[in-house]
């Protein structure tokens, strides 16, 4: 608005220099210039006031505007102020934010560690737990067992609840199927290889025993197929009977294998004593061959004096009667009756002389003892030989195996005795065999050259009082 | 005592059969010897005996004498020259009495020692059973063995000393009441 006052005013000035310049009319364009002038000046004024009014106006718009904005700006101000503030606020929530989550990452850190640990943990615990069903007898008799581990040994995610409480729970069967005594009905790999049902002792986690109709025997567990299956040698019948007896409640104790069937292995490696002897090697042979000498000696000398015997007592009253009878057809017939007797034939050999002097009988029936003896004692210093000789070759046997043991010494070293057993069991089996063979040849020998003695010596004695009855006769004549 | 028995395993069923045996008849020899040793008579009086040809009171005497005595009175023929043999005869019959099962305790008392060493080789190859299974570190698996070797060796040698040991004194006795016997016979002939 001012700018145009000035602009107008201006105008006017050059406007009044141009009159001025026309002098001859100067004065009429004077006027009316000055009438124009007025005129203006008027205009001016009008538009002035107008001008000032809305100068006015505007000025008081300018300031009721800058009086708003000042205000706002104040506002604008404090609100920054309480922004600024709150900035700050949530600045601090920030870090005390960040503070927390490092705190929780850590803590995250931790838990997740916990957690693998502990899955780790139950995984190995998983493993153990499947070997040690895998090995157990228990797992014979309950089904699947194996099954509710296996997702557990598998998943590389951590294990569910569920499965960690099967696991736990086939822990504790198992521990308590160790510790128990219990006889069940279960189906069992026999000595033929088939399944068959059958009352299965088990006692605890140590041995499983079978009853099947009246034979016994012992289970072996195989974790292959995890199964329980009959050992394939029947233990000896009192250990049978002691199973069996403990099956019935009848006795409260059994034989049991605390090595978990090594020892039950080892039942079916026992050898008998047939199938030791050919251990022993080379010598046990003649060995053998000196028992069956021997055997055959003893049979024979056995029979050959039983039918030798005599029961003298007896034989010898009614002899006696008859001499004192003087009835010598019943003497001669009593005698030829038991004509194959030593003693008998002895007699009769004096019997022929009765006619003849005491001398004469005595030599007679002396000779005839003699003549019976050789008989009598034959084979008896073979046997007596034989006793003595079988230990030394047993002795024999002992000090080649001795020498086989050192000569594997020699060559091995003494680390493996499982080398050395050969030579150490030829020498122990030949031992045992001579001492087997000689111990009841020499009782063989010691009865029997008793019974031939007691023979002998009857013979002599029955002997004299034969001819003493005869002198009795003859009254002492002869 | 059941399980020292048993650790020594089967031999010791012969071992024990052994001793019993032996014992019985050791037992019963003694027995036998110490009666004919008891209430002997002298020689003096036994020839008193057979001169007045009276059987000696069977309640004082019961010796091996007197048995002499008792038998030879029953058997004679109050004929001198027969009498005599007939002594013979008798002093005969009672030492071949007084023999009897000597011989077979002394067989028996030389078998258990041979018994105990056929245990020790059974309990030896026991032993070495255990050792090849096992090897030589389990000495608790040897030890059942090793006591059966050590158990029937003991017991062996416990049967058979005393055994050796009484039937060398029976036999000394046996000895002796032959000789008794014998010299009491020709003291006899005497008072035929």
């Amino acid at each position: 608005m001012i700018l145009i006052i000035l602009f107008l005013s201006m105008g006017i000035t050059v406007h009044s220099f141009a009159a001025q310049q026309q002098t001859h009319d100067m004065r009429a364009t004077a006027i009316e210039a000055q009438e124009q002038r007025n005129k203006m000046m008027h205009q001016a004024d009008l538009e002035r006031q107008t001008a000032a009014k809305e100068a006015n106006e505007s000025r008081q718009k300018i300031f009721q505007d800058k009086k708003s904005l000042t205000r706002a700006i104040e506002q604008q101000k404090q609100k920054n102020l309480a922004l600024d503030q709150k900035n700050i606020q949530l600045k601090e929530k920030i870090k005390a934010l960040k503070a927390s989550k490092e705190k929780m990452g850590t803590r995250l850190a931790e838990m997740d560690a916990v957690v693998k640990e502990l899955s780790g943990f139950v995984r190995i615990t998983a493993k153990d737990i499947d070997t040690l069903i895998g090995q157990s007898l228990q797992s014979a008799l309950i089904k699947d067992r194996k099954a509710a581990i296996t997702p557990l040994l598998k998943t590389s995610k951590f294990p569910a609840m569920k499965d960690i409480r099967a696991m736990k729970n086939i822990l504790m069967d198992e521990i308590l199927g160790s510790g128990q005594v219990r006889i069940q009905q279960g189906t069992i790999i026999d000595q033929m290889g088939k399944e068959v049902m059958a009352d299965i002792l088990v006692l605890g986690n140590f041995t499983a025993a079978y009853r099947i109709d009246k034979t016994v025997g012992f289970l072996l567990f195989s974790d292959e197929s995890q199964q329980l299956f009959a050992l394939s040698k029947e233990p000896s019948s009192a250990m049978q009977k002691a199973i069996g007896k403990y099956m019935n409640g009848k006795s409260d104790a059994v034989p049991i294998d605390i090595s978990k069937g090594n020892a039950m292995r080892q039942l079916t490696h026992r050898l008998s004593l047939l199938e030791q002897i050919p251990k022993g090697g080379p010598v046990v042979w003649p060995i053998l061959a000196l028992a069956v000498l021997a055997v055959l000696i003893i049979l024979e000398k056995t029979f050959f004096l039983a039918r030798k015997y005599l029961n003298a007592a007896p034989f010898m009253a009614t002899l006696k009667k008859r001499i004192a009878a003087q009835d010598w057809e019943g003497c001669s017939q009593l005698l030829a009756r038991h004509g194959k007797k030593p003693l008998a034939r002895a007699l009769s050999a004096g019997m022929d002389f009765r006619t003849k002097t005491r001398t004469d009988m005595e030599n007679a029936l002396q000779e005839a003892i003699l003549r019976e003896i050789p008989p009598l004692e034959r084979f008896l210093s073979t046997l007596g030989m034989l006793a003595a000789i079988a230990p030394l070759m047993g002795l024999l046997g002992t000090v080649t195996g001795m020498i086989n043991t050192f000569h594997t010494i020699t060559f091995y070293g003494t680390s493996d005795p499982r080398m050395m057993s050969g030579g150490i069991s030829e020498a122990l089996v030949t031992t045992m065999l001579g001492l087997c063979v000689a111990i009841p040849i020499m009782l063989c020998h010691t009865l029997l050259s008793r019974w031939v003695e007691t023979m002998i010596a009857t013979m002599e004695e029955k002997g004299v009082a034969m001819v003493n009855a005869f002198f009795i006769l003859g009254n002492g004549e002869f | 005592m059941e399980a020292y028995l048993r650790t020594g395993s089967i031999v010791m069923i012969p071992l024990v059969a052994v001793s019993i045996i032996m014992w019985t008849l050791i037992i019963n020899r003694i027995l036998f010897f110490h009666r004919l040793h008891r209430k002997n008579m002298s020689r003096e009086m036994a020839g008193e005996f057979v001169k007045n040809n009276e059987l000696p009171p069977v309640h004082l005497y019961r010796g091996a004498v007197s048995l002499l005595v008792t038998q030879f009175l029953n058997n004679r023929t109050r004929k001198a020259s027969v009498d005599l043999y007939i002594l013979d005869e008798t002093v005969m019959d009672i030492i071949t009495v007084l023999e009897r099962h000597l011989a077979l305790i002394g067989v028996l008392a030389a078998v258990a020692p041979l018994l105990g060493l056929l245990g020790t080789v059974t309990g030896m190859m026991a032993t070495f059973d255990i050792i090849s299974t096992f090897g030589t570190g389990n000495a608790r698996a040897m030890a059942g063995g090793i006591s059966e070797a050590l158990v029937t060796t003991q017991t062996g040698l416990l049967v058979a000393i005393p055994g050796l040991y009484m039937h060398g004194f029976l036999v000394k006795r046996a000895e002796k009441l032959k000789g008794v016997i014998a010299s009491t016979g020709i003291y006899l002939q005497r008072f035929v």
